[in-house]
């Protein structure tokens, strides 16, 4: 995906948001499945920030999440999610040493499964709940290379750190609501297959999903 | 129903959002060609070669087997063609030549099993090629594996045995798989694949 096309992604996201949040003006307050407790099932998607290995932007991957208040609005929790990143590239050329030359198609695969510890800040108790979160933690990543009918393979581990705003509605009384995030995330695993190299992971992504 | 909508929002979740196995369909119906050469060589003190009119059948033989038809003419002729494009005078004879290209098609990977010595299988293969009892040697690493229907060009210095008495040096590689249709050859592939493998050492150009 081009820099153009990401920028006009990011900008339909943030103003799918402004819309969304325009929309859903807390109403009266009614009760989650536990008033000191939360979880979140999403769908996600998520958009590679300048990755030379993968960067296509993806809808394959999830989030879980729970927490608990510990403070009238300060939750802490877990996390995992995991996503798939798979980028195709045409016929080409890479020098794999300083004489051997291979070409061919290829198709990359990119798995990360992060997982960790969660801080969320809630800005108003009601059915309509805006937050400010981050999380931190360790992120497994797999990358493969696909060409012909070979493929290479490395996995790494790396730390993780992702801040992200969003909010819980809950519009019933039965304590099922939807679960709406922005993200940003960072990762320091590194990928060195082939002539494709990558030292840190950012990403940019939203999630859907249910709360309660 | 609370848990029912859980469940059944849990199921479309995990059902929409599993890890997605790449498409490769689009990589074994293609091509793949390395190239791989030594850097000790001069190709540009390297002026004439000759192609042998056969191209060596690797199967399950033990006594050496040619491949010699219109196809096999064919893939001799592209690969002919590019080292003349690439500047390189075409001689009658192996003794007047400075690099002789031979040709190999894998029909059978029954006798591949490992390297021999740091050497491809076909080292001691049954009438690999041999140039007047000299014996011959890769100066670069071979990281490869080789499946059936894959075509072998290599460049071979004729004049490296005056430096090593026992030796000729390859002094260019190219290996091409990926070429079948179904059990058959494809030619346009194989055109492309030659010529693939030629434009991607451009250090064989004069």
């Amino acid at each position: 995906m081009s820099k153009t096309t990401n920028m006009k992604t990011i900008r339909n996201i943030l103003m799918g948001t402004i819309l969304l949040l325009a929309a859903l003006c807390p109403t009266q307050s009614k009760a989650q499945v536990s008033l000191n407790s939360y979880f979140n099932v999403d769908w996600q998607f998520n958009i590679p920030l300048g990755n030379n290995f993968s960067n296509d932007a993806s809808g394959w991957g999830m989030n879980f999440e729970g927490g608990y208040y510990v403070m009238q609005d300060l939750a802490v929790g877990g996390f995992l999610s995991f996503h798939t990143n798979n980028e195709y590239f045409p016929r080409q050329t890479i020098k794999l040493s300083e004489t051997l030359s291979m070409s061919s198609r290829q198709q990359h695969q990119m798995f990360t499964l992060p997982f960790g510890a969660l801080v969320r800040y809630r800005f108003i108790e009601s059915d309509f709940q805006p937050y400010v979160g981050m999380k931190l933690g360790m992120c497994y990543a797999e990358f493969n290379n696909y060409y012909y009918i070979f493929e290479k393979s490395q996995d790494r581990w790396g730390f993780f750190m992702s801040p992200e705003v969003g909010f819980n509605y809950y519009p019933w009384a039965n304590g099922i609501g939807f679960h709406m995030a922005l993200y940003y995330s960072f990762a320091t695993n590194k990928c060195n297959i082939m002539s494709y190299e990558q030292n840190i992971l950012n990403n940019l992504g939203f999630r859907l999903g249910i709360a309660f | 129903m609370k848990s029912k909508l859980i469940l059944l929002s849990l199921t479309l979740l995990l059902l929409a959002a599993c890890e997605q196995n790449p498409d490769t369909d689009k990589l074994d119906n293609d091509y793949l060609v390395y190239t791989n050469y030594d850097k000790e060589s001069n190709f540009g003190s390297l002026n004439t070669f000759y192609t042998i009119d056969s191209i060596l059948l690797i199967s399950e033989q033990t006594i050496p087997t040619y491949w010699n038809n219109a196809s096999s003419a064919k893939i001799i002729d592209q690969f002919r063609e590019n080292m003349i494009d690439c500047g390189y005078v075409e001689v009658e004879f192996p003794e007047e030549a400075d690099i002789v290209l031979q040709l190999s098609y894998v029909s059978s990977t029954y006798y591949y099993y490992d390297y021999v010595n740091g050497n491809p299988w076909w080292n001691s293969y049954p009438g690999y090629w041999n140039w007047n009892s000299y014996g011959w040697y890769y100066p670069f690493f071979i990281p490869y594996s080789f499946s059936t229907g894959s075509i072998i060009g290599e460049l071979v210095d004729m004049k490296s045995r005056l430096l090593n008495t026992d030796k000729l040096t390859v002094v260019w590689n190219a290996y091409i798989c990926g070429l079948l249709n179904g059990n058959s050859l494809s030619m346009s592939k194989t055109v492309d694949a030659i010529n693939q493998a030629f434009s991607q050492s451009e250090y064989l150009s004069k």
